[in-house]
Parts: structure tokens; sequence; C-alpha cells
């Protein structure tokens, strides 16, 4: 246990700890924008977990439940490669929560590849290199405003859903590309690239 | 069908419905493509370290609908990744992403049988992608367009890669697969299967799903729907809420994993991804990997086998202080020995320190000698154990034990990996738990602390693995270990009927396992069948066998197919002889036997061995095939041209033309043989080899394919198993066929080919009688068990302690008793238990066997256990009987006149007649891949030689005798071995103890002395002759190694003192000196054994003048024979002995 915190550290430990619904979830994404803390956080929320709390239901009841889920996805956050580590990615990515139907709907209305909108959804663009008309023409196509947008767009690159890796090779999802190079490489056919290109404005 | 399986059939149908649509399938890539067009997949090749691959080769994208896959190398390598990726989506909805990282593409469906990887297994996740890489090549092609294209379009194995553009290695596996195995068809649904119909639990398997709040052991007799009410338990729980992933389920073995996976998934399908279902090894491989920075190992730690743990340790030995282990010439044995003793201490979680104390604990208070021997041999251990520690731990492997006994350690140690592994594994179901080792309990006590939310069954009865460390004492303690325990019983047998079922529980009440279980009170809820269970007695042991066959044949015409009837046996000792008699008769028998002893693979071993062996040794098995017959003299020609001309291996084939005196047939027939062998490197892969061999170049997969009958069909399955297992390359020096061909002697040599012996999922359909031993049936049940050997020295069978015996003290719960006091104890229980288990194997029909009388014509008693059970059965003794034609002894015609052996070549014959045929006869110097101590001996044995041709009377001066202990060592010694330093010392120690025992006495130089027989001579030459002091001569016989316990039983001793009374008179005398044992003693043979030897030696050369030479199998022996691939076959023709 680390027993000096820096400042920076100990801001989100305490943004965190007034978290209303300190569960699984909010843990991820607390770890996933402050991945330095890691280690500090998941010991932070393993702790407020086992705090007793008067809301709590009486402990007659045996079956593990709620806390026993919770726990088994704590621990699942400690090694990426337990077959329990099954974290559903939360839905502040609004791309994300588009049901699979409209996902690829809207690639067509766009006219761009589905893997142009993948790399969009995965944050895998540099959100700067990104033309504003661009941006608002996927908000207004997902139902969005511009700014909810922007936020996933600049968030890091986010692990995908329900998927394991091995622990020893780390997902390459932390590489980055610029909008050029991503007109390159998605499959785009000429005219898809030249349409793209010309919203740079 | 398994799951493989199903999706393999799925892959193939789609393939078929692509095809009749029009796809082009010689173009793997557009055809792939297509395929994901039709279901509106979209596909990018991306490049290698783009983000979206996810660090992958290739991803599913379960939202974009869309397979991105790595463009990187040749068209196969990518259509092999789209289909992998479909197969995702067709087998598993396409409702998640998925992302491939190591595809495999020729990987076999199962792993091999033998090895480490059995241990592991596949975890969830892995199994999918193995599925998948299956899936992918199957769906490119198929197993029945392979099958059609080789056989009836005759394209090669070459030929159809270049089709398909597809990688040799792949097709070559998936026609392995098509060819080799029998083909699996779906089996029509029952019609009660159709309808869901809700399982309906009994009272008692009701209470015992249900039950909570405590530590809970259920006691399940055999054939009580024990799997049934572990399912319905843990559905129970997941009916409740609770999440998968806090639920670990442990079972005796993978395959009995893999069948609870598959009945849970039938009624929660997700929650099988992460709920924890495996063995207690497969868990604590888990815990290792997990928290291996805490063991000091890396993420990926190897698991080794005994046999790699075998040749880690041989090289260490040599350094080693050890007093009783010393076999200098081939430690394998001894080093088995001594890690079955290590394991049986990590059972126990007892590591090497602890060990060592109490070994010294046992020499301390050692009263005589046998007390003092066994505490030396646990010393002995010891010593083993601290090196095989460090050892391991620098190689970053762990063997089998240290997946439990690690784990264990780390969990009561570490407060922090108890506390997450606790909140993780929060309930805990083990199944078999009269089978697991104290280690395993430890585990458990460990990680569920008071135990409420444990849950256990097992069978105190059914306790037979005690030889693996299982602990009996785990099932009697239960409520010790967990306080407040609740303890039930299943009360209903669905299996047999009535009368079975009072057999055995009238055994049951007298069972030493019955003590501390409760009583068996089972009612048979199939009823009765008005026929008792019957005990058939024959006369001699032969006749046994032939009333078994009777009884079989009886069943089938009473409606019992063969597959439905099964023979156990208490020991593996009997099976081959009962196989090979039903195949006389006639009988169809499932029964693989040991692998490396079938003649198929034998045949392809010794053909394997041309690749690297210079002297062609392997020519004389394949002269015996029946595409290469050639005469025994021409071969001998042959052979004699290669033994001069020092050529490469596989040089011969060049020289055909040039042997004087081939006929013509015979040389168009080594022409072909040389073809079959074209091409092949010499530092090949095997596994490349056989396969070519297999398929083209000998065409035995398509005579397998086409195999009606089922011998043909055993044939193709054996030659499967022997390519699955030659897949995974093994490490060391020298050329991989040579380290393959030592990797076999050794695990005949330990006996690990019994793991071999079970069955692919693919043959199981296949209709023969059942037979194995009692401990393969475990689990089973059949409509009829055929149960022989009930006789006195059959069941019970007699004890027979391991040569390491464990610590006093070692073995929990023994407290009081030696460490052989402790086995003992545990063997006359275990004994009971194999009876119980074989005779709960039966549903309808249970049938004992005895044999009567000895081959002497003594009585022979029957087993104890009958008279207990007497009540429950009838007798018949005069049973029918079914025998085959007497098959005539072999003979091999050969030419004597004058016949004259040397004693050492008698020795040979009296060993093993056979190897004396293929030594002395067939004169084929076969020679194995020498470890460190064979060439040390060679080099020992080069100065021996010396002696004998310089100094036969004189002795050398120690400058002499250095000078050429330096050349025989520079020339034979392992000069390049890491410890090359310690085994010169060793060998320096032999010779030097050697001249010791010629200090002082007179030497006369050894001359050829001969015994005359009615049939031949034998000639003797001595290693030494002394005249001692009284006048009298002593003939020395030097061996290098230990003298053993019946060394003077060896034939050559009684030659060698009628030779000394017939030359040097009646005082003479005969000498025996062990070098590594340094020890000098004179022989002693009584009068009665020198006759009866003497007679032995005649009747030799009258068996060698008639051409006589049988085979004298033996577990010890044969894998050590320069021969031991090609021995079984000999060609036909005229020999004459060479001397």
């Amino acid at each position: 246990m680390k027993t000096t915190h820096d400042t920076g550290e100990r801001d989100v430990l305490h943004a965190f700890s007034i978290e209303p619904n300190r569960d699984a979830e909010i843990l991820a994404v607390y770890v996933e924008q402050y991945p330095q803390y890691r280690e500090a956080l998941i010991d932070l929320s393993i702790e407020l977990l086992t705090a007793p709390n008067l809301d709590e239901k009486p402990p007659k009841i045996v079956s593990s439940d709620s806390a026993g889920r919770a726990w088994s996805r704590f621990q699942s956050l400690l090694s990426p490669a337990d077959p329990a580590f099954a974290t559903k990615n939360f839905a502040i990515n609004p791309l994300l929560d588009l049901s699979d139907q409209r996902f690829r709907e809207i690639a067509k209305e766009l006219n761009v590849t589905r893997l142009f909108l993948t790399r969009l959804r995965d944050s895998v663009i540099q959100a700067s290199t990104l033309p504003e008309r661009l941006v608002s023409q996927v908000a207004q196509l997902v139902g969005v405003g511009v700014d909810t947008l922007n936020t996933a767009l600049h968030a890091s690159p986010s692990m995908p859903t329900g998927q394991r890796f091995k622990s020893d090779g780390k997902p390459s999802a932390g590489k980055q590309m610029t909008f050029d190079e991503a007109i390159e490489n998605s499959g785009l056919s000429e005219e898809q690239k030249s349409a793209l290109k010309a919203m740079k404005g | 069908m398994d799951a493989i399986e199903a999706a393999r059939q799925e892959a193939a149908r789609l393939h078929d419905l692509a095809v009749a649509l029009g796809d082009d399938n010689y173009s793997l890539l557009c055809f792939v493509s297509a395929e994901a067009s039709r279901r509106e997949i979209e596909i990018y090749p991306v490049s290698k370290d783009d983000p979206q691959l996810k660090g992958g080769r290739a991803v599913f994208d379960s939202q974009a609908w869309m397979i991105l896959y790595e463009n990187v190398g040749s068209d196969f390598d990518k259509a092999f990744l789209i289909a992998h990726e479909i197969g995702h989506v067709v087998l598993e909805g396409g409702s998640e992403d998925s992302v491939a990282e190591d595809t495999e593409p020729d990987r076999p469906a199962e792993a091999p049988a033998i090895g480490a990887e059995r241990v592991a297994d596949y975890g969830c996740r892995e199994r999918r992608e193995v599925i998948m890489d299956l899936f992918a090549r199957e769906f490119m092609l198929p197993r029945r367009l392979a099958k059609r294209w080789h056989i009836e379009e005759v394209l090669s194995s070459t030929a159809i890669a270049n089709r398909l553009n597809m990688p040799l290695t792949v097709v070559q596996q998936q026609l392995i697969d098509a060819l080799l195995l029998p083909a699996i068809f779906p089996k029509p649904q029952k019609p009660k299967e159709k309808a869901s119909v809700p399982v309906v639990l009994d009272p008692s398997q009701r209470a015992a799903a249900c039950h909570h709040g405590t530590p809970f052991q259920l006691q399940a007799g055999p054939g009580t729907g024990k799997t049934r009410t572990l399912v319905h338990r843990i559905e129970t729980l997941l009916n409740a809420g609770i999440d998968p992933g806090s639920i670990v389920v442990l079972t005796f073995s993978n395959k009995a994993a893999g069948e609870l996976r598959d009945r849970i998934a039938v009624s929660f399908p997700k929650a099988i991804a992460t709920l924890w279902l495996g063995t207690f090894h497969s868990f604590g491989l888990d815990i290792v990997h997990r928290f291996h920075d805490r063991l000091g190992l890396s993420e990926n730690p190897r698991v080794i086998t005994r046999y790699e743990a075998i040749e880690l340790l041989e090289d260490e030995v040599a350094r080693l202080p050890l007093k009783h282990f010393r076999n200098l010439y081939d430690p394998t044995l001894d080093l088995g020995d001594m890690l079955s003793a290590i394991s049986r201490a990590k059972d126990e979680v007892v590591n090497a320190a602890q060990y060592k104390a109490l070994a010294k604990a046992m020499l301390e208070t050692a009263n005589d000698e046998q007390q003092t021997e066994q505490a030396e041999k646990c010393l002995d251990v010891a010593h083993l154990f601290e090196v095989y520690e460090q050892l391991l731990l620098k190689e970053d492997s762990v063997d089998f034990g240290d997946l439990v006994s690690l784990p264990v350690r780390l969990v009561e140690d570490d407060t922090e990996v108890r506390k997450l592994l606790s909140e993780r594994h929060q309930h805990i179901l083990v199944d078999e738990y009269q089978d697991v080792n104290r280690a395993s309990v430890r585990l458990i006590k460990a990680i569920a602390g008071e135990g409420k939310q444990l849950w256990v069954v097992g069978d105190s009865r059914q306790s037979i693995y005690r030889f693996r460390g299982a602990s009996s004492i785990n099932m009697k303690r239960f409520a010790q270990d967990f306080p407040e325990a609740s303890v039930g019983e299943l009360a209903v047998n669905y299996r047999s009927v009535s009368e079975v079922v009072n057999l055995y529980s009238q055994f049951s009440s007298g069972m030493l396992a019955s003590k501390g279980a409760l009583p068996l009170q089972l009612s048979a809820d199939r009823g009765v069948s008005n026929e008792l269970p019957e005990l058939r007695v024959a006369k001699t042991a032969n006749d046994e066998i032939a009333v078994i066959a009777a009884a079989v044949e009886e069943a089938k015409q009473q409606g019992f197919d063969y597959k439905e009837q099964a023979i156990l046996c208490a020991s593996n000792n009997r099976l081959s002889e009962i196989a090979a008699s039903f195949e006389k008769v006639g009988l169809p028998v499932l029964y693989l036997g040991s692998l490396f002893e079938r003649d198929e693979v034998k045949d392809l071993l010794s053909i394997l061995s041309l690749v690297t062996d210079r002297h062609a040794i392997g020519l004389v098995r394949a002269a015996s095939l029946p595409d290469f017959e050639l005469p025994l003299d021409q071969l001998s020609l042959l052979h004699q041209h290669i033994r001069h001309a020092g050529l490469e291996p596989l040089g011969w084939g060049e020289q055909v033309d040039d042997v004087p005196g081939l006929l013509e047939q015979t040389r168009n027939t080594l022409k072909r043989l040389s073809v079959v062998l074209e091409g092949f490197p010499i530092n090949g892969n095997p596994w490349s080899i056989l396969a070519t061999l297999i398929i083209d170049r000998l065409e035995l997969a398509k005579r397998a394919a086409l195999a009606e009958d089922l011998e043909g069909q055993m044939q193709g399955i054996a030659l499967w198993q022997l390519l699955n297992f030659c897949r995974k390359p093994i490490n060391g020096k020298g050329l991989p066929i040579e380290r393959l061909l030592s990797r076999i002697r050794r695990i005949v040599l330990l006996s690990e080919d019994r793991e071999m012996r079970q069955l692919p999922r693919a043959a199981l359909g296949i209709d023969g009688v059942r037979l194995m031993t009692i401990h393969a049936s475990k689990g089973l049940e059949f409509k009829v068990v055929h149960l022989p050997g009930m006789i006195a020295t059959g069941l019970p069978a007699n004890n027979k302690p391991p040569r390491c015996v464990p610590p006093d003290g070692l073995v929990e719960g023994t407290e009081g008793m030696t460490g052989l006091e402790a086995i003992k104890a545990g063997h006359e229980e275990e004994e009971e238990c194999k009876f119980f288990v074989a005779a709960s194997r039966a549903e309808d029909r249970l049938l004992l066997y005895a044999s009567s009388a000895q081959n002497n014509g003594k009585r022979r008693n029957h087993s104890k256990y009958i008279g207990r059970i007497e009540a429950t059965i009838q007798r018949n003794t005069e049973p029918l009987l079914l025998f085959a034609a007497p098959v005539p002894l072999e003979v091999f015609p050969v030419s004597t006149k004058d016949l004259l052996i040397t004693q050492k070549q008698l020795s040979l014959y009296d060993r093993c007649p056979r190897r004396f045929l293929y030594t002395h006869v067939l004169a084929l110097s076969g020679r194995r891949t020498e470890s460190a101590f064979m060439k040390m001996h060679s080099a020992v044995y080069d100065v021996l030689d010396w002696l004998v041709r310089q100094h036969s009377e004189s002795t050398p001066t120690l400058a002499e005798l250095e000078a050429q202990y330096e050349q025989s060592w520079c020339n034979k010694g392992p000069v390049d071995h890491g410890y090359a330093d310690d085994y010169r010392k060793i060998g320096q120690r032999l010779m030097e103890y050697l001249i010791e025992t010629r200090q002082g006495r007179q030497l006369v130089k050894p001359e050829v002395l001969r015994i005359s027989f009615p049939d031949g001579e034998i000639s003797v030459l001595p290693d030494e002759i002394t005249l001692d002091t009284d006048g009298n001569h002593t003939l020395r016989r030097i061996n290098t190694g230990k003298k053993s316990k019946e060394e003077y039983d060896h034939i050559e001793y009684s030659i060698l003192m009628e030779a000394a009374e017939q030359h040097f008179g009646c005082g003479s005398r005969v000498e025996a000196v062990h070098l590594a044992g340094e020890t000098q003693e004179q022989v002693t043979i009584t009068d009665r054994k020198k006759a009866t030897r003497l007679e032995r030696t005649q009747t030799a050369l009258t068996a060698i003048a008639n051409g006589y030479f049988p085979e004298k199998p033996a577990v010890r022996s044969c894998p050590r024979c320069p021969h031991f691939f090609i021995c079984g076959k000999v060609p036909e023709g005229e020999m004459r002995i060479k001397i």
C-alpha cells in the first residue's frame, strides 16, 4: 500500500469516493481515464465496498449476489487474463451506444466504410485532426450534441466490448492515427476519399 | 459428437452449399470472401499493427458486422484468418466481438494423449479459438473432399496443396483426420430427446442439490446419478442469481470437465464462459499463472512431464552423492522411481527441506539393516529433490505435483493471495472427492475457509487412485476439515439390475473403505433380472481366456453387441494376451494396447530410422513388409556391404547396383524402397516425414480409410495417434528423428505409454469388445462386464511397494506407522475398492472368471473375495470354451555345422533369443543414441579391451593407465558434456578400482576354453584369469555396473564355473568384479542350480540348431534393446551363424 499520494492522485481518489454509484462500471471509467492511478483506485474501491453501509441488506442472505459479482469484477480488473474479465464498456460513447443496425446505416449515410466509422468510434483517429463538418454531421446522424460527441472522440482509445487478451500482449489500443492516415487505410473508394478530404474546408 | 466435430460438420456443410451456389473453392481467398459477403459481412485488409486489430491478427466487430485481418502473408494465410472469424459468426451468432491472436491452421482436433498438454487443457476462450481454427480448415478443405481427391482422383498431398495453394502441413493434417479416423455420423435424434423434458430428481438427489448453509459432502454410490445431481446443483446456484464467475467446479479429468461443460451449456450457454470448470491441476496452473511473480516464475512456465524431468535430471545424477540409486549405465528407471517419490511428497505438500529432515529422522531411529536401507534410499531421494527444485526454477518449469503444491503454499502463506482467491471463488464444488490428494484439500481449505459454500461428492469405496497420491483420509476427515459439515447420500441406483447391486452391496459391508462411511443402502431402480452374476471356473489361465471368449459370443447371441461388453483386468499384464487371443478367434476387440509396440507403428518407426541410421538396420523390418519382401541372405549381403563401405544414412540407395551377389529382383525392390525415402533430409521433421510416408509414399492412410474390418480401422487409429504424438518437437541436442526415437524408448521404459491407451473420440463407435484395466473403466458402464483373474494372486494382488517408500510421517493420517506400513495399509483397502469399482460397472450381466490350476498342474485358489459374495452368485464349473487353432512356433532355418558359440553370446540368447538372432545371426550392429553415461561406459570398456590385449599378464604402470584412459576418454567419452569432468572422475574411479582388485594377484593370459554339448560347443574366454597362492585358478568376470540381487542366476556364471572346473580342476573359482559397486566376490552356486543352468545351456544350443528364436518381451529390457523398433518381424531365408 502506498502511503504517500501526490495531489493529482488524491483529487482523483476523492472524486471517485464521492461518486453516488460506485460500482464496477464507474470504476472502469476512472481506471481508463487515469490509468496511472489504477492500483490506488482499485484499492480504494475495495475499501469502500467493505466499509459498513447502513443501507445494506441484512446479512442473512447467504448467496453472494451483488457483492460477489462486484468482487469478481474487481478481481478481473486486476488481471486482464482472468476469464472473468468481462467488463462491459460503459456508455459515454454515443457511437458505441448505437444499435448494430443503426451503426451500419449511419456508415452508409455518411458515405464511409464501416471500418472508418469504427475508427471514429474507438477514438483511433486523433480528434484534433477531424474536420468540424464531419463531426457535426456524425453528431446529427447519431442524435447527440456536438460537444458530447467531441468528448467521446477525445477520450483515450477504448478497449472493445467483451474481449479478452493475453496478459503479455498489450492490446495496441493506444495507437492513434491522423484523419489523413485514416482516409488512406480504411478501404474507402476514391470518391469517398475526395468527399472526406473536401470536408477539411 | 462434441463441439469440435459439430463445428467441422457445419463448416463442411457450408462448403458444399457454397460450391453448389457456384463459388470457386480452388481460390481460397475468393471462396472465403464470397461466404462473408453472402452473410453481408464486410472484410477489410489492414496493416499488421493497425490499432483496430487490438493486438491480434484478425478481428470480428459485431457492431459494424465486419472482419478485419492483417494484410500479411499468402492468400491462404489471409483466407484462414477470415474463415476463422466467420466461424465465430456462424457458431456463436455474431453478437460479440472476437480477436484471433494465435491461429494454427494445422492443429489437430485433439491434444495428444500424452504429455503436458493433457494437464493444461484449453481454457474456455482457447477452446473456442481451437474450434474456429478447425472450422476454418474444414471450410476450405472438407475432409470428405480431401478423401475423395486423394482416393478417387489419386492426388498426392502435394498435388492437393498445389491445387489449393494451401500449405502442405495443413493439407496433410486434414488428410490424416479424414483417412485414418472413422467418420463420425450425426446420431439420429432419439424421439424422447426431441422434447426438452425437464430432468426429474429423486428426493435424495434433490436434497443434495439444494443444500445450502453448511459444508456438504455427498456420498454417492455407483450409478446413483451423481453427475445429474452435480449438474443440478450448479444450475440451482445459477438460477439463484449467483455470478457464474464465482463458481469453481473441480473434476477428476479433463474429459469429465468437458462432459459437464456440455451438459450445463444446454441450459446456461453464457454461464460457461465464466464458470470455472476443470481439474485441480488446471486450477492450480491457473493460480500459478495469476501469481507467477510471487513464485519466481514467468507468466508462462513450462509444465513438464516425468520423462522430460528425467531428461533434465539425467545429467545431474552424475554429480549427486547417491548411495542406492546409482545405476550408472542407464539412470532412467532409478530417476523415474525417485521422481515418483518426489511427486508423492508434493501430494502431501512436503518440500525438499522437509523431506530431507524426515529422511534424516528416519536414519537416526533405524534399528536394523532394512530400516537403514529404507532411510538411506529416502536420503538419496532428498538429495535429488533439492537439485530438482533448483533446476525447475532455473528452467522456469513446474511439474504436475507443483501444480497443486505451489498454490497451496502460496495460499497458506500469503494472506493477500488468499483474500483474492477466496473472494473470487466463492462456491467450490468438487467431484470424485475420494480421489483428490491431500494438497488439493488443503488448497480448498485455504480458499473456502469454513467451507459454508463448499459442496463435494465422492465415494470412498471407489478410491482406486492411491498410487497417484490420492489420500484416503479426505472423505473420512471431511467433518474435521470443515466443522459443522452435513453429510448426505444418494439412495437409488439407476444403472444395474438388483442382482448386481446385491453383489457389491454385500461385498461393501466388509470393506475397509466402508469404515467412516455411511453404509451402502441402495435400491435398484431397474428391479430384478432373474439372472444371478456368475463365476465361471476354467482350468488353466489359457483356458480362462477361451472361456471368456465363449461367454462374449454367448452374450452376443443373447442380444448384447460386442461394444456393449467389456473385459476388465486388474492389471495391464494380461490385456495384450487377451487381445491377441481374441483376434485369433475372430472376435472384434477394441484395445489399442501399447502404441509403440504395435506392428504398423514399429514398421513406420523402423522405416523412419533409416533416415538417420547409417547401419540401416530398419531394412530388416522393411524387408518383411508385403510390398518390399527380400530374402534374408540377400539382405545380409547388403548389410555386409553397408558395414564395410561406411556410408551416410540412406547412402545404400545409390549403391544397390554395386553390391556383389544381389539378384535382379532384390535390386529392384531396394530401389523402390529407396524411392519411398527419397528427399528426406537427415535432420528432417519426424511428423512431416511420417505424414508423407503414411499418406503418399506407402499409401497406408488410404488403406485405413478403405478398411472394413476392425483391425484395419484400429491400425488407422494407431497411426493417427502416432502422428499426434510426433507433432510436438522435442527439445535437446541431436537430430530430431533420433530424439524422437529416444523419447519413445524412454516412454515405454517408464510405462508412460499407458496413458496413450485412451482412444480418440472417433474410435468410440467401433463395434468391438472393450478391453481395459479396472482403472480405465472408472466412470464408465457396460451392459455386460467380464472380470477375469479372480484368483488368490489376482485380486487382491500382492502388495508391491514402490522402490522409494515415503519417509515415515510423510503421508498425513499415518501417524505412528512407518512409510512402508502406510503403503501396505492402503494397499488392501484399495484392492477391495478395485473389485467394487469393477463389479459396479455392470448394467445387466456380471461374469467373474477364475482359473483353477497353475501351469504345473498344482491347484490354484480362488480370490478370497469370492467367499464374501458367495450368496449372490451362481457357479459354473463346466463352462464353454472357444479356442483358436494353435499357431505353430516360428522357425528360422539356420545352417549350423559345428555350432560354436561364445559364452557371452549364449548369455544373450538366454536373456532374449530374438535379440540373439538380430545381433549374432543377422549381425546387425544396432546402436542407440548414447547418453553421457553410456559413452562413459564405452570409454571404460575401451580401457578394459586394452588391458586384455596388452596387459593380460602384467600390470600397467600408473602412467600407462592414465595415458590409455586419456585416449579412450577422448575417443569415446562424453567430452562435450557440461559435466564431463564428473563423468570422467566416475570412469576413472572404475578403472582405479579394477587395478586395485588386481593388486597382489598373479595374472595368467586367458585362453579360449571349450565346453562340449550334444548340439554344439561353447567357447569361453574369461575376462581375466589369476593363479592364486593356493595353486588354484580364478576366472574373473568384470562388470562395470553394480551387482544385482540375482546376479549369479545369470547363465554365464554357471558356464564359467563349468569351464573352470573342466580345465583347471576342482579347486578353481569364479570371481565377479563389479566396478561401480566396488565389489569383488567369489561366485557360489549350488550344484543343483548349476546343473539346471547347464541343462538350460544345452536346451539353448539345441534350440539354436533348430532355428527357434522366440521373442522374450520384458518391459524393462525391450526399450533398451538396440533392436527395439525392428523386433517382431524377420524376412524369410537361409541364415548362418556368425561368430
